[in-house]
């Protein structure tokens, strides 16, 4: 095959894989259709599973990374910031960089390595071992049971931790900052509170579940796409982290071109 | 034919399997199942009787002919109504294992939290009591992987029976277990099927359990499919086919 064909068979691939990845997606949240008790006890418990395992258990980490992201990113930022134009355009270039860029991406490249592989992981297990066809028998629904709560606290969990990660971050780095550079930390954080508006929220709140939905799906995804072999739950989480990670910043080079 | 009159729980007619990735032929099944009777299919290749059995459940649909369960064709049901129907159907699979990211308790209890509106404590109180009465001396809480092949057969078949189904369908209940386990499965399993309709493969794992409970034996084969009326009947067949069958 020469060059132009591999590319084009590339193309076919890739555009084919979009096509059963929004399938899969649509299909999976039409289940929770008008009619239906959405949380049923059995789909409620599996959602506070999840919740606990992608959200509450991540805290930890996520405060972490926020803590020296803040100290090591954030003041540096301000710092360049002060030097060259003064405290002038600091607050918008917190908003811009620091806040809407860097805490949802982040929070979404730690949700892909943490929860998205370890998501894959388990439903390819538990699809390899046999264990979802008998609960299928008796009537239970794969997507309602197993992949629409995950996707589900994976919006939760990227949304609310994204707002806590950028909290944490500016509050370290303005903090931090002050404590070096000798500037007014209080003025900084109200003039950044008072760039804060109804737009600047929507957008924030918008990328991130659009960003938990593409984490989660792909996810479920790829873990539901083992077979028979246990050899495929590797290379399906390897695609599942590679490709979540890739939708990650495709989604969030939109994001950007939309709110210039 | 069986002597046990009443409205069928299932009627084939001439209903065949798809064939999928098998490449045996499938012969026109016509079968009635009745409220309390025992069906068993038996027959020299595993997927071939698998098949079937799927398809009588409602889990795959008839290629050739038709079925009904509860009156209703299995081929016309939509998405909603199969889980509405599948909720008055127990499914105990010997091969395939419980959720192993749950425990034992929680493996049993989740068709009733999936299909009722019970709630937790409920459920967890009618599970614990199932459990108990189908002699589990194991705390219920334990997860699956920390069990032995019996206590994982004791939990399967409560987890088919929570529902109260009238209708179960057994997939070689008596897979992976020793001789005495298997009479021990068996006496439990005859305690729990004598108000069901219950239609099962891979009963000749344990033919006194047959001889015991069998209304009904379905013989299928590549090339034929014969009824007989219980374990006596089957066992006096001069058939060739079954002979061989018996003889293995």
């Amino acid at each position: 095959m020469n060059f132009f064909g591999w590319i084009g068979q590339r193309f076919i691939e890739l555009f084919l894989y979009i096509i059963d990845f929004t399938c899969f997606l649509i299909q999976s949240l039409s289940v929770w259709h008008a009619q239906r008790n959405v949380f049923n006890k059995a789909v409620y418990s599996s959602l506070l599973g999840q919740l606990i395992f992608t959200g509450v258990d991540a805290i930890v980490m996520i405060s972490f990374l926020a803590v020296l992201a803040g100290i090591g990113v954030a003041s540096q930022l301000i710092y360049i910031m002060h030097a060259i134009t003064g405290a002038s355009d600091l607050t918008a270039i917190l908003a811009r960089l620091v806040v809407s860029e860097l805490g949802p991406v982040i929070t979404g490249v730690i949700l892909v390595g943490r929860s998205c592989s370890a998501i894959a992981v388990d439903l390819g297990n538990t699809k390899v071992r046999g264990e979802i066809e008998p609960l299928e028998y008796l009537g239970i629904d794969v997507d309602d049971y197993f992949v629409v709560p995950r996707i589900v606290c994976m919006i939760i969990s990227q949304v609310t931790l994204a707002l806590y990660f950028s909290i944490i971050m500016t509050l370290c780095g303005v903090f931090f900052s002050a404590y070096i550079y000798n500037f007014s930390a209080q003025e900084s954080l109200t003039q950044l509170l008072n760039t804060v508006d109804v737009n600047v929220v929507t957008v924030f709140m918008v990328k991130n579940l659009f960003f938990g939905l593409i984490i989660g799906a792909m996810a479920c995804f790829h873990g539901l796409l083992v077979e028979t072999s246990p050899t495929q739950v590797p290379q399906q989480m390897q695609k599942a982290v590679v490709r979540g990670l890739v939708f990650l910043f495709l989604a969030d080079g939109y994001f950007f071109l939309f709110t210039l | 034919m069986n002597t046990v009159t009443g409205k069928a729980c299932i009627q084939a007619y001439a209903a065949t399997p798809a064939a999928e990735e098998s490449a045996l032929q499938h012969p026109p099944l016509d079968c009635r199942i009745l409220p309390a009777t025992l069906t068993c299919l038996v027959g020299p290749h595993r997927l071939q009787l698998r098949a079937y059995l799927q398809m009588l459940a409602g889990i795959s649909k008839a290629e050739h002919g038709k079925v009904e369960i509860f009156g209703q064709l299995s081929s016309e049901l939509d998405k909603s109504s199969m889980r509405k129907l599948r909720s008055r159907i127990g499914y105990l699979s010997g091969t395939a294992p419980l959720l192993s990211v749950q425990h034992g308790l929680m493996n049993v209890m989740l068709p009733l939290l999936y299909h009722r509106n019970l709630s937790f404590r409920e459920t967890a109180d009618k599970a614990r009591a199932l459990i108990s009465d189908l002699n589990c001396d194991f705390e219920p809480t334990t997860f699956p992987a920390l069990l032995n092949s019996f206590q994982r057969s004791q939990l399967a078949l409560a987890r088919a029976l929570i529902m109260e189904p009238t209708l179960l369908f057994l997939e070689v209940p008596f897979h992976d277990l020793g001789a005495q386990q298997r009479e021990e499965m068996g006496k439990l399993l005859g305690n729990h099927i004598q108000h069901r309709a219950v239609c099962m493969i891979g009963g000749l794992q344990h033919t006194h359990f047959l001889e015991q409970y069998a209304q009904q034996i379905i013989f299928i084969s590549e090339h034929k499919i014969i009824n007989f009326s219980g374990w006596k009947a089957f066992m006096q067949s001069q058939d060739r086919e079954v002979k061989a069958l018996l003889s293995i």
